[in-house]
């Protein structure tokens, strides 16, 4: 049975005379990986800093069913979080913030090397973090933020300033702690990650929700492609047209493929003009093709 | 609440800084005593030994550094963020930073204490005695010593509670220090000033600034209660209240910060 572990009702939030948010209300399920998509500005880490009580707002937050508010949130000690850039004291080590932040239990000493071992941070922990490099100090952040194994975890945009393997390291590890239970509300820029990562799906717009979905059935939404290599490209390309294709690329051909358009079809249709099919392949819109297409709706 | 107290004390622990102002403190106290022993006819040295060998003022600028720094460096670091996602209220939060700052003050006024008497001792062990009297006071200059460490103390804290009202306000720590060392050095630049206007508008009197007289009149029994127009009682419940005041306005302003 699936159990709530956040959820947020009719969150509204103003600067000034400015309304960022309006009525942001989305639940997440224990267990799985949300993440929380949508433009620049549209409100995604205002939302964040709300739940984390780290700004004022108004309607509801409630963390494994405990009302957590600005001035009394007991309930985020089941929430690890990084949002925008990580806080870091340049006079410390990576192991000194892993120690000032671990709680108070028997084994700290071992949980703290744990997350050290998981991101992969030996080479560097014991180093003053005022040498760290970008993607050193967001790499101890993450760890911040993990090192209580926490319930829920908020990452804002985890990927930034990473090198490509630390991105993979840090998805198998986000990957690895859903598997253990643990329930995932991120976002990022990089919505191919995303696509990776999260099941299940909150886009914002303009400090609204605009749809919440499965990535499964977003994607399942998507249009569906064939990419043809022929003999003859730009007869092949004029007859499908004529017969009702669309044709999305050209170089080499992008096919839409429909109900009525089926990749038997047009195997038929090119056959019978003696075009030869070199290769086939089927492609489908990713994430950032149904993003792009949910906001500009 | 432990827990913060902890975290910021294992901050504070970690910051050199902390190591070289307790060293300074040591070799300037040290420092001054050896000159009041080379110097003793132009130097009173039981006086200078009653402020702890003039350890006392650079105490005060050192800990008028440490609670601005205490907040604004969170500000600074945007580790703010990391403190207030924890379980723990914005005002367990600033509670915790005073207690740390308490802690620091009670810490570097012992070394003081203890730094001085160490020097009475080694450098003039003949000159005078702890039992004196000097100029036919009633106190005995011991006495005098503690009760200038205590007053001061007190009055510490009434410019530490305006450097943290000011620190909580603002997100720049810049600004608490400068008005916290202007603050304690303005007794000295306007202090003459002030009590003409005490004295024409007598209601000036409870102004903060004067508080600060406290170690001072406590210290020359009854010729500073003329110009201050306050009783030594008054002058400590006055330090209280303001404390509380300072302190209490400071902890509503953070309570109500967003980050």
């Amino acid at each position: 049975m699936e159990e709530t572990i956040l959820t947020v009702k009719n969150l509204n939030k103003t600067f000034g005379k400015k309304q960022i948010l309006h009525d942001v209300s989305f639940e997440c399920q224990r267990g799985r990986i949300v993440g929380l998509i949508g433009a620049n500005g549209a409100g995604k880490t205002t939302i964040m800093k709300a739940i984390l009580s780290l700004i004022k707002s108004d309607g509801q937050i409630k963390i494994a069913g405990q009302t957590s508010s600005f001035n009394s949130h007991q309930a985020l000690q089941k929430v690890g979080a990084l949002v925008e850039y990580p806080g870091i004291y340049p006079y410390l080590s990576g192991r000194d913030h892993l120690r000032l932040f671990v709680a108070d239990t028997s084994n700290q000493k071992e949980r703290v090397q744990e997350i050290i071992d998981e991101l992969k941070l030996n080479e560097y922990v014991d180093q003053k973090a005022k040498l760290y490099s970008l993607g050193m100090k967001q790499k101890l952040g993450i760890a911040m933020a993990l090192v209580n194994q926490p319930e829920l975890v908020i990452l804002d945009e985890p990927m930034n300033g990473l090198d490509p393997q630390a991105t993979k390291d840090l998805r198998e590890l986000i990957l690895n702690y859903k598997n253990q239970g643990m329930t995932v509300l991120i976002s990022s820029h990089i919505l191919g990650e995303l696509q990776k990562l999260a099941e299940d799906l909150i886009v914002i717009d303009h400090g609204r929700v605009i749809k919440k979905t499965t990535m499964t059935q977003l994607l399942a939404n998507n249009q569906h492609f064939v990419v043809l290599k022929t003999n003859d490209n730009q007869k092949a390309r004029e007859l499908l047209e004529i017969v009702g294709f669309e044709i999305s690329a050209t170089s080499p051909l992008r096919i839409v493929l429909t109900e009525e358009n089926t990749v038997e079809r047009i195997m038929s249709i090119l056959m019978k003009q003696q075009i030869t099919i070199n290769d086939v392949q089927h492609e489908d819109a990713d994430l950032e093709e149904s993003i792009l297409k949910l906001i500009a709706d | 609440m432990f827990f913060l107290y902890k975290q910021e004390i294992f901050k504070l622990l970690k910051k050199k800084s902390l190591w070289f102002c307790l060293l300074f403190i040591i070799l300037q106290n040290i420092g001054v005593a050896i000159l009041g022993n080379a110097y003793p006819k132009y130097i009173n040295v039981p006086e200078l030994f009653k402020y702890d060998f003039a350890s006392l003022s650079f105490t005060v600028l050192i800990l008028i550094a440490a609670s601005s720094t205490i907040i604004s460096t969170e500000y600074e670091y945007n580790t703010i963020k990391n403190i207030v996602m924890q379980p723990y209220s914005r005002t367990m939060i600033l509670i915790s930073k005073w207690l740390t700052i308490l802690t620091y003050a009670i810490g570097i006024y012992l070394l003081s204490i203890l730094m001085s008497l160490m020097n009475k001792f080694i450098f003039f062990n003949n000159s005078f005695s702890l039992t004196d009297r000097l100029n036919g006071k009633e106190n005995m200059i011991w006495q005098d010593w503690l009760i200038v460490n205590g007053a001061n103390f007190i009055t510490l804290w009434l410019i530490l509670s305006i450097v943290f009202l000011l620190a909580s306000v603002m997100k720049k720590g810049a600004v608490a220090v400068i008005v916290g060392v202007v603050g304690y050095f303005a007794m000295n630049i306007i202090g003459s000033m002030m009590f003409v206007l005490i004295e024409r508008w007598e209601f000036l009197k409870w102004n903060p600034l004067n508080f600060l007289n406290y170690p001072g009149q406590l210290a020359n029994v009854g010729i500073l209660s003329e110009l201050t127009h306050l009783s030594n009682t008054q002058l400590l419940i006055g330090n209280l209240s303001y404390i509380v005041l300072f302190m209490g306005v400071g902890l509503y302003f953070f309570s109500k910060k967003e980050i």
